[in-house]
């Protein structure tokens, strides 16, 4: 803790009131790093003892030691551990820039101030001290208020998992590192961007401070191009056009605030679409009602179906060998003789595939999404203990999550079995009960229904704070841009122009550049979002598909527009009222 | 002479609590240059600002010509003061993201006959820095762009608020002799607030407040000219 005595004391006061004073930023602060901390303990508190457990049965009971429902909790508990930490970082980062956004607002404000702190002699290491303690009093706040919040909120969760799972004794419970990445880490990089900040600006001599001078270069090169750019405009467009873009570095931020939040609206989206994606792609084509697999392999058909009715197959579990790591992938290979009636497989154009001859294979979305296996590629597997190379011929949207589709008789080469050995057959009706493990159509429904409602009850709340994230960010964006407009407004409307013409000039024009920025952002935001889901799916072996379509960018903007027409109708209100009250000379 | 700006019974409070001017009468002529000075918290400036459209008065009216201003909404006012005023202040005022050049554009009134660019920036030496940004200027150079901007849309009347506040004595009396000369070539009439009583002896007039009321306000019979000024012995 940093211990402030003597004189600094009523120093540290007076820093700590100014910064203060900044009600409005220090709300959206404390409201961001409060939604940081509480979306990690949220998961936290609901994972951590729960896994602890899973893990330990698995580990000391052996593989089958878990039961179904406990298996698919272990996999739900990884992958929103692992999202809990992705969010963690994204949303930690975005906090960086926001604090960041508001010190150099706040320096640029209060030159004076600094530089008579420095001119009473007032060393930079305790004016640092100072501002360091204000972020890490705000911090330390948030990140409690957002911990206990998400402790009471992690009961939702445990809820979920008991009633998705039939698991009764969930837990609440974290581990003494995950306090500390959710407290202390956020206090911790929150703390050390102030400091830097701070650094960065008290670099400046402190009669430059005080006297209020702008030590900024010539800046003829930026003045030259936004000249060049506004003079192709029509010409009531190029002054406020000029005006936006002589500040470079507000024109950055906005592009970079439009894409954080873009890519946080979409991946929010994405992430609660993707469950339904994986459901419904996986009841298509899947036409019957049992799915019944067999003890031991059979050569003949069972003459209690008939082909109208049964489609068999040999199943095999294999492994991938696909080059991002050592360890193997773990699939399930089905051998088909062919494909339509009972289970029908598509192409991505909805047309109808055919098991293919040979070593062709037929794989599934997640393999072409995460590890980027597309048509014509050569993949090494493992069956047996027995090495083979396989094509991929091409990509069955609708294959079952980890499984692989080829052609019978090749499965039954590679497992050294007879070609019309098969395992198991999906089928409408159980003519032969008691001689296999049945899995009906209700039952498999239901496993993926459980995985749907997981997989949105546990991101559910994280996809939410992403939206919210983003729309405060493009909020304190803009209130930023606007605030910095604030002298010229009022210098404009000494000189007489109304109201209407200040908004047209300084304002109005961040509405085309949010927008071109939305258009410039768009590709490398679902560029990121991609991959941020690709590394969650590798991460935990839960497929997560990536999910967008227009109407969700169309969506986005839409947001974006909104939240813009809001900032900027309380900022003209807010300038309405300095000009009513006659406070405007103190802004000057 | 024909009054030009006319404040009657002006009061005003801040607050509801400070009543900073306690009914001033003041009638400003065409063409002249008017000082008005007094101690700090006299009510100088809140009187130039009301003057200037900047303040709304508790009570009084103030007329520019026939027009009341005081009864002006938002957007008449700012109409008068695009077109009827200028105002300079001590601290410019100045847009830091225009070059002087665009700053001194900025103040044309379309509806007003402009005064010739070229003269007015050679008249007040700022010609060769017209490219420059705020920043790269030094305050004499940036209250010279903020007259320039106040006068190039050739108002009737210029209101000075401490507009040598901030500047050493060399600029001091640069920007006052500039301000005679526009006064002089472009027939623009000057109120000049001040608490310096060598500025003071320059005007044509000179009205001095005191705790919320004109004090005194007499005609300069012999006024100084700006270069007379000795500025070391008192201000």
């Amino acid at each position: 803790m940093l211990i402030i005595q003597g004189r600094e004391r009523p120093f540290c006061k007076e820093v700590i009131r100014s910064i203060f004073k900044n009600k409005s930023y220090i709300m959206l602060i404390f409201l961001f790093i409060m939604l940081t901390s509480f979306m990690y303990f949220f998961v936290q508190f609901s994972v951590d003892k729960n896994l602890d457990r899973l893990n330990t049965i698995s580990q000391y009971g052996g593989g089958g030691a878990l039961s179904e429902e406990q298996h698919a909790l272990l996999i739900a508990l990884r992958s929103n551990a692992s999202l809990a930490a992705t969010f963690l970082i994204c949303l930690l980062l975005i906090t960086v820039l926001v604090t960041s956004l508001f010190y150099k607002h706040y320096f640029s404000q209060h030159q004076q101030e600094i530089g008579t702190f420095k001119a009473l002699g007032f060393k930079n290491s305790s004016i640092i001290k100072a501002y360091v303690t204000c972020t890490c009093l705000l911090s330390i706040l948030a990140t409690v208020v957002g911990m206990c919040l998400g402790w009471a909120a992690s009961g939702v969760l445990l809820q979920d998992y008991t009633a998705s799972f039939g698991i009764t004794d969930v837990t609440r419970g974290i581990h003494a590192i995950h306090i500390f990445n959710g407290v202390f880490l956020a206090v911790i990089v929150l703390c050390g961007t102030t400091a830097l900040s701070c650094k960065v600006f008290l670099k400046k001599e402190a009669a430059l401070l005080i006297n209020n001078s702008d030590t900024q270069k010539e800046n003829r090169i930026i003045a030259s191009v936004s000249d060049k750019i506004a003079s192709i405009l029509p010409a009531r467009k190029q002054f406020p056009v000029r005006i936006a873009l002589r500040k470079p570095t507000t024109i950055l931020l906005s592009i970079l605030a439009v894409g954080v939040s873009t890519s946080l609206f979409i991946m929010s989206i994405s992430l609660y679409m993707s469950s339904h994606k994986v459901y419904q792609s996986q009841t298509e084509g899947h036409h019957y009602s049992y799915n019944i697999k067999f003890a031991e392999t059979y050569q003949e058909k069972a003459e209690d179906y008939t082909d109208a009715d049964a489609l068999i197959y040999l199943e095999t579990p294999a492994s991938l060998y696909l080059g991002h790591s050592d360890a193997p992938v773990p699939y399930q290979f089905v051998g088909l003789s062919h494909t339509g009636g009972l289970l029908e497989l598509y192409d991505k154009h909805g047309e109808l595939l055919s098991i293919p001859d040979g070593n062709g294979i037929l794989i599934g979305p997640e393999l072409q999404e995460v590890y980027g296996l597309n048509q014509g590629d050569i993949i090494i597997i493992a069956i047996s203990g027995e090495s083979y190379s396989a094509v991929v011929a091409d990509v069955a949207v609708n294959a079952e999550t980890h499984h692989i589709y080829l052609s019978q008789k090749q499965l039954a080469k590679w497992m050294g079995i007879a070609e019309s050995s098969y395992n198991g057959l999906y089928s409408n009706s159980i003519n032969s009960p008691g001689i296999g493990t049945v899995i009906t159509q209700e039952e498999r429904l239901s496993a993926l229904q459980k995985d749907v409602v997981s997989n949105k009850m546990s991101a559910i709340i994280n996809q939410l704070l992403g939206i919210v994230a983003g729309g405060i960010l493009i909020y304190l964006v803009l209130l930023l841009n606007f605030q910095d407009s604030t002298k010229e407004m009022l210098i404009l409307d000494f000189l007489g122009y109304t109201p209407k013409e200040i908004n047209k000039m300084l304002i109005s024009i961040y509405r085309p550049i949010f927008m071109i920025a939305f258009l410039l952002m768009l590709y490398p935001s679902i560029a990121i979002c991609k991959e941020i889901q690709r590394s969650l799916s590798l991460q935990t072996g839960d497929y997560i598909p990536f999910q967008t379509n227009a109407f969700i960018v169309f969506g986005v903007l839409i947001i974006i527009q909104i939240i813009y027409v809001i900032v900027e109708s309380a900022f003209t209100a807010k300038i309405r009222t300095i000009l009513r009250n006659e406070t405007a000379r103190q802004y000057l | 002479m024909e009054t030009l700006i006319r404040a009657e019974k002006i009061i005003k409070k801040f607050n509801h609590h400070e009543t900073v001017l306690k009914g001033v009468d003041l009638s400003i002529y065409r063409n002249s240059f008017n000082v008005i000075i007094g101690s700090s918290g006299s009510g100088k400036t809140t009187l130039l600002n009301i003057m200037a459209g900047l303040l709304r008065p508790t009570s009084g009216k103030v007329f520019y010509q026939d027009l009341e201003v005081t009864s002006l909404n938002d957007s008449q006012l700012s109409k008068f003061k695009k077109h009827e005023i200028s105002s300079v202040f001590q601290n410019y005022l100045l847009l830091p993201n225009l070059t002087v050049a665009e700053n001194i554009r900025i103040g044309i009134s379309q509806s007003n006959k402009a005064l010739p660019f070229k003269d007015i920036t050679e008249m007040l030496g700022i010609d060769d820095i017209l490219h420059k940004f705020p920043s790269q200027l030094s305050g004499g150079q940036q209250q010279r762009t903020s007259i320039a901007r106040a006068i190039i849309k050739n108002p009737k009347i210029l209101f000075c608020d401490e507009a040598t506040g901030a500047l050493d004595e060399e600029n001091s009396l640069r920007v006052l002799k500039l301000l005679h000369l526009i006064k002089k070539q472009y027939g623009i009439t000057i109120i000049f607030v001040t608490h310096n009583l060598k500025i003071a002896d320059t005007a044509e007039r000179i009205i001095t407040m005191k705790d919320g009321f004109i004090h005194n306000d007499r005609w300069n019979e012999n006024p100084l000219r700006a270069d007379e000024i000795r500025w070391g012995i008192s201000c």
